[in-house]
């Protein structure tokens, strides 16, 4: 292809991108048969992927939902006890802790996983081999085990940590800063850890978006003055929009069930008190081990998905009134 | 004016490369902890105060241990299969299902789009053993096929791909239409060569999924036999007396196919449009 | 070109799959009249320990012919998830190697055999302590031992010398009793920054009740650990962090944590067993040279801390009697300390602690010096924390209410109140 060819496509190609008509080619002069066929083709595409979800998660997750309004356990099938469950949910001060908790980190986790990761994929888009060092670097802390990870933020964090021992050095404070043992303290250092485990994740899907906008409109932008800032916002941001949502989305359904990073930099206590409980630790608490409670831990799950389907549906809504 | 404005690059470039070198340091530091870990001898502190990078007795035996206690090429190959199935599972099938979901119009598709939107909601920790009950009702517990089914389409992925291929322009796909292609045609030759970049994204997400899953393949299979690397290791975990050296080492060693994959594959997500293209 | 890759990658998966399909099948048991038992041990396949267990399974099996023995070893994580699922999925193994409280939900849930019932001679073979450990009873569940008693684990109170000399302690006199351990941690905060005393504060059921609570009460009913003996202790260990002799961690930490503290020379004294010492000459070669041992805090000179790992049997069991029979081989006393020596941990069959290498232990080292004082607490002490506090049960809504009461955010007596009303309401389910 050339390169004039790929110009002259592109700007369609932004524009488009995002919300792309669907077709369905029974227009034309197709024959007969073929149309029966284009009719059930999509089904035939979907049906391999709907197949495994159906039978590995749907199936398990029905059992979910029957099991929500049992008083069952793991090794004792229960009987229905109606809402019971749910009652005892808004009762369990700890349900309530992980609620506020879980809720809090979609809202501080989302911008900077939706703004850092691109601005990181931003500086290290290009074939060179260089930058093909830093991406296959900044990719390392996502393959890393969750314990190797929570070893090394403790190890980074505790009272007696390195970056307590660096600050007391240099006299910025007397008194170590909590970081694992502050309630709220514990909270942002396991939010951190989840924006530095999510950098180089949400990277990799940047860079495929990045690698669809055409240079030639950053030409142009340059041509017209435009300086990497606004380049940045006028050309980088509206080419990748659609990633942007994507992400926000991914990102939300992350953060709500948060669970690896409170757990390790807890040793799996959910901080002192339990006060840094988030709602996948509770599932964990209640519904693993010998004497899960898989009725309640059961309840809980149902009450995430109602939660994060509501965020994801708002997040929608709002998608939709500011494209209008 | 030529001038100035490479200056202008030049200051660019250096911020550039200053911001990189810091988040290199910041992501890539507890990486080099590891590996200074893993080399360190029976003569260094590991909990040494302050901490240090440079082992005192430096050895390599960290590494001949984790090889003699743990059969690693065996296990690993166990692993490879399991990420290769894994692969060409989530690949296949989550470029199929996004073509479906991003460019084609049928009744259900909201359903079904929000089905696969679902399944990332909910909670694995829950659905675990009802996962195993069916995989056992197959009679596949203690295969290497077990160990990949429940993984083999990522919701994530299949997202991925929907939004991939819904970026595509529609003037590639109706030119080919005026040609005569039909669907299975425009799918494969067109749109297909188009998302390569995510492909290799989804292939890449599906290997380090599989690679490292820890907790499946320990309820998935019994049998040492069919052990994969992630289960392995974790014996080097000791009962009574557990040695960190030891342990950086096995996870090092079972890093190395990761990063392996992922450097002969990153510079695949630059190469979408422009190695499809219209040539179809 | 794209044809060549497609078929390729058909090809290779389908080769993949059948390869896959072929080695899950072929690993059907054989038939025949052979008894396969399945033997489920926890974290003990390695290169230390992985020639006796064959040893042994090819001594028994040498002696009965018609019983094959398939030994599985379970790695380090994940070990009550896949429990678990084992036992909801209907596939226990014959023999499990577990701790009493998992044994307790196994067998709660009817998933193992009563030993008292189904061989009442077997109790005689084991110290008193040990089958009392493996002994449950109440809240829905017929009395009588589900599991034989194996391997027996306590350890000393290590020490760290320079740092007790430094913050104004007298190395040659550790602390014994309670008194004199909360005496030393005002010590050591007053001369030192920076340095704990230790990580202990009331999180396990014997810092309670060394002090003198009662942690249960006999019928195993009801919780009592909120009577004044225990709020008393509990206060104190309150006072204690606040004076800064508890690190603010330990709050969160779990065993493995306060091992780092202490390696890390951060702590004065921590908790650890016998096999501990191997660990800290293999980890920490320079603090390895600046230990000592003390017992275990007492206020009555007898350990709370023992704990006793159990073999249980399935219910589910097609051949229970040669399960059973091995189960007792793995405990017997011969085969026990044979283990126990390589392990540093201890037998808990009958007789075992009269060998002539318990006789004999060579106390210059810090590992002998730890294994001798170990010894004498096996001997007498026993455990405290009851089979049925399990973690789902109480431990953890303790652990948190105790930490809450630290900080402060509630009163000794409170968090004490509220973990026995909780714990109560999860034992009468």
């Amino acid at each position: 292809m050339t390169h004039a060819a790929q110009a002259a496509t592109r700007p369609e190609a932004v524009k488009a991108s995002g919300r792309p008509e669907p077709t369905n080619d029974r227009r034309g002069g197709k024959k007969n048969h073929r149309g029966a066929l284009t009719v059930i083709a999509p089904y035939l595409f979907v049906l391999p992927a709907f197949l495994v979800v159906f039978v590995f998660v749907v199936l398990a997750a029905l059992n979910t939902f029957r099991l929500a309004f049992t008083d069952s356990t793991l090794l004792r099938p229960g009987k229905f006890v109606g809402i019971a469950n749910f009652v005892e949910l808004f009762h369990d001060e700890y349900f309530l802790t992980a609620l506020l908790n879980s809720t809090l980190y979609v809202v501080c986790v989302v911008p900077f996983m939706v703004i850092l990761p691109l601005i990181l994929a931003n500086l290290v888009k290009g074939n060179g081999r260089i930058m093909g060092f830093f991406r296959t670097a900044f990719y390392m802390p996502v393959v890393m085990s969750a314990v190797v990870v929570g070893m090394i933020w403790t190890n980074l964090l505790d009272s007696q940590g390195l970056i307590n021992s660096i600050l007391k050095t240099l006299h910025i404070v007397k008194e170590s800063i909590p970081f694992l043992t502050d309630r709220w303290l514990l909270l942002f250092s396991a939010m951190f850890v989840t924006i530095w485990l999510g950098l180089g994740y949400y990277m990799v899907i940047y860079l495929t978006a990045l690698a669809n906008i055409d240079e030639s409109l950053y030409e142009a932008a340059a041509l017209d003055g435009a300086g990497p800032v606004r380049q940045f916002v006028s050309v980088t941001m509206p080419g990748v929009r659609s990633t942007m949502i994507l992400i926000m989305m991914l990102s939300t359904i992350a953060a709500f069930r948060v669970f690896n990073e409170v757990y390790v930099l807890t040793n799996g206590t959910a901080g002192p008190g339990g006060m840094d409980m988030t709602m996948s630790m509770l599932i964990k608490q209640e519904g693993t081990g010998i004497q899960a409670r898989t009725g309640y831990a059961s309840a809980i799950s149902l009450v995430v998905l109602v939660i994060v389907g509501t965020m994801l549906i708002i997040q929608q809504i709002i998608q939709k009134k500011t494209e209008e | 004016m030529a001038a100035l404005h490479r200056k202008r690059i030049t200051v660019g470039k250096v911020l550039q490369y200053l911001v990189l070198l810091l988040v290199f340091l910041l992501l890539v530091g507890p990486f080099v902890w590891e590996i200074s870990l893993s080399l360190k001898g029976s003569g260094d502190n590991v909990y040494a105060v302050p901490p240090y990078l440079v082992p005192k007795t430096p050895t390599l035996d960290n590494y001949k241990r984790v090889f003699d206690q743990v059969p690693v090429f065996h296990y690993m190959l166990n692993s490879l299969i399991v990420a290769c199935i894994s692969i060409v599972g989530n690949i296949a099938l989550s470029t199929m299902a996004g073509y479906a979901l991003g460019r084609l119009k049928w009744r259900g598709r909201g359903f079904v789009f929000a089905l696969f939107m679902g399944t990332m909601v909910i909670p694995l920790e829950g659905v675990m053993i009802s996962q195993f009950l069916i995989i056992k009702g197959m009679g596949l517990q203690n295969t290497l096929l077990a160990c990949a089914l429940p993984g083999l389409v990522g919701a994530i992925n299949i997202l991925l791909m929907t939004n991939a291929f819904k970026s595509i322009p529609m003037e590639l796909e109706e030119a080919a239409m005026v040609d005569g292609a039909n669907l299975w045609q425009r799918f494969w030759r067109i749109c297909v060569p188009q998302v390569k970049g995510t492909m290799t994204v989804v292939g890449i997400f599906a290997f380090v999924g599989a690679w490292n899953d820890f907790l499946w393949p320990l309820i998935a299979i019994s049998d040492e036999k069919n052990y994969t690397l992630t289960l392995g290791m974790n014996r080097l975990k000791g009962m009574f007396i557990q040695d960190p050296r030891l342990i950086a080492a096995g996870a090092l060693v079972s890093l190395i196919p990761i990063i392996i994959f992922f450097c002969c594959f990153q510079r695949y997500f630059f190469r979408g449009l422009e190695q499809g293209g219209l040539k179809g | 070109m794209n044809t060549v890759k497609k078929i390729v990658a058909v090809a290779g998966a389908a080769a993949m799959l059948a390869s896959v399909a072929a080695c899950g099948s072929g690993s059907d048991t054989a038939g025949g009249d052979t008894k396969e038992i399945s033997f489920q041990t926890w974290n003990l396949k390695n290169e230390k320990y992985t020639p006796y267990f064959e040893g042994l399974i090819k001594e028994y099996e040498k002696d009965h012919p018609d019983v094959k023995i398939k030994w599985m070893d379970q790695p380090s994580d994940g070990y009550e998830d896949k429990l678990s699922t084992q036992a909801a999925s209907g596939e226990l193994p014959d023999i499990v190697d577990g701790g009493a409280s998992i044994l307790y939900s196994l067998a709660k849930a009817g998933a193992l055999l009563n030993l008292s019932k189904e061989v009442p001679d077997a109790e005689g073979d084991y110290y008193e302590g040990a089958w009392g450990g493996a002994t449950m009873t109440g809240n829905g569940i017929e009395e009588g031992a589900y599991g034989f008693p194996w391997y027996v684990n306590d350890g000393p109170t290590y020490w760290n010398k320079s740092l007790m000399q430094q913050c104004g302690l007298d190395p040659n006199h550790v602390p014994t009793t309670w008194d004199e351990w909360f005496a030393a941690g005002k010590t050591i905060t007053q001369n030192c920054d920076g340095i704990y005393l230790g990580t202990t504060m009331g999180y396990n059921a014997e810092d309670l009740v060394t002090a003198g609570a009662t942690f249960m009460n006999k019928d195993h009913s009801k919780y009592t650990f909120n009577d004044e003996a225990g709020v008393e202790q509990l206060e104190k260990f309150v006072e204690s962090y606040k004076e800064g002799a508890i690190p603010p961690e330990a709050l969160d930490a779990s065993w493995s944590q306060a091992g780092d503290l202490f390696q890390r020379g951060n702590l004065v004294a921590m908790a650890g067993s016998a096999y501990s010492a191997a660990g800290f000459k293999q980890n920490a070669p320079e603090l390895y040279k600046n230990l000592t041992v003390g017992p275990r805090i007492t206020n009555d000179g007898r350990s709370a801390s023992v704990s006793y790992e159990l073999l249980g049997i399935s219910s589910q069991s097609k051949h229970p009697d040669e399960a059973i029979d091995f189960a007792r081989f793995v405990t017997n006393a011969k085969n026990q300390v044979e283990f126990a020596k390589q392990a540093s941990v201890f037998p808990s069959a009958k007789g075992g602690l009269e060998d002539a290498y318990y006789q004999d232990i060579d106390d210059s080292t810090l590992e002998g010096q730890a294994l001798k004082i170990t010894l004498e607490q096996v001997k007498t002490g026993y455990s405290s924390r009851p089979a049925e506090f399990t973690d789902a049960n109480g431990y953890k809504y303790f652990q948190q209410q105790i930490a809450l009461a630290m900080q402060g955010k509630q009163t000794a007596k409170e968090a004490l109140d509220k973990t026995v009303q909780f714990a109560n309401e999860r034992l009468s389910k």
